[in-house]
């Protein structure tokens, strides 16, 4: 479990093949329109919550176009790919 | 029980305004607020007797697909009547690490997680939308124009 202290660190989303987080997933190059709203790898995040049921942490980001996003994160894709600033 | 129709308040948050404009209570704090998405069905599902997040009837949008209730900055109520609220910026939801199914409703709620937050207002998409693995979900600022924008009015 990510500790409930981690709340309001900055991470970066360092993803070893540069992958942004939604295409990682896709397993495929998103399309354009997606790619624009993707997490880029190198990308900075904050813990902004840890979720109350699932108790995996979401994260704080801007996207490409500067708007404030939260994504929830699997607990081992999160130790595995975002590293403590 | 009565089904919710687009727009239309929560009986908690329906109970919170009238003790706040009756002067029977202190408003509550402010706070922020958060919309999340439901795939329940658009007609007869969603009640407004539901007072958290933790009803049946909301069907919320798992987390383990990436999923999470975003923060929604809203307008001050307009000078009008029927005064209105709506959203004051755009909402994108994912991205989803998988398909999460099909977005019916936008619920808004008092905390980004956890069924015990309480739910306020229940907006109907204007069309269901079912994002793939990868895909990001965006819903339009509002502009207090009808069909533009999550608006509420009492």
């Amino acid at each position: 479990v990510v500790a409930k202290s981690l709340v309001g660190r900055t991470f970066t989303y360092n993803h070893g093949e540069g992958l942004g987080f939604g295409e990682h997933h896709a397993g495929k190059p998103l399309i354009a329109e997606m790619r624009d709203m993707d997490l880029p790898s190198g990308a900075k995040v904050t813990l902004f919550a840890i979720d109350e049921d699932s108790k995996d942490p979401v994260i704080q980001w801007e996207d490409s176009t500067g708007q404030g996003r939260l994504t929830t994160v699997g607990e081992d894709f999160f130790n595995h790919f975002f590293v403590a600033v | 029980m009565p089904a919710l129709s687009a727009g239309q308040l929560f009986q908690y948050a329906e109970q919170q305004a009238l003790n706040a404009v009756f002067l029977k209570t202190q408003s509550p704090a402010a706070a922020s607020v958060y919309q999340a998405l439901s795939s329940a069905a658009t007609s007869g599902a969603l009640q407004s007797t539901a007072t958290t997040m933790a009803d049946a009837s909301i069907s919320e949008f798992a987390t383990a697909s990436g999923y999470a209730r975003q923060a929604m900055a809203v307008v001050a109520a307009t000078s009008a009547s029927p005064s209105l609220i709506y959203n004051s910026g755009a909402l994108t939801w994912g991205p989803f690490t998988s398909a999460p199914g099909t977005a019916n409703w936008a619920v808004t709620c008092t905390a980004v997680s956890g069924t015990s937050a309480n739910t306020i207002a229940a907006f109907l998409l204007a069309t269901a939308r079912t994002p793939l693995t990868g895909d990001s979900l965006q819903a339009a600022a509002g502009t207090g124009s009808a069909g533009v924008g999550f608006i509420a009015q009492v």
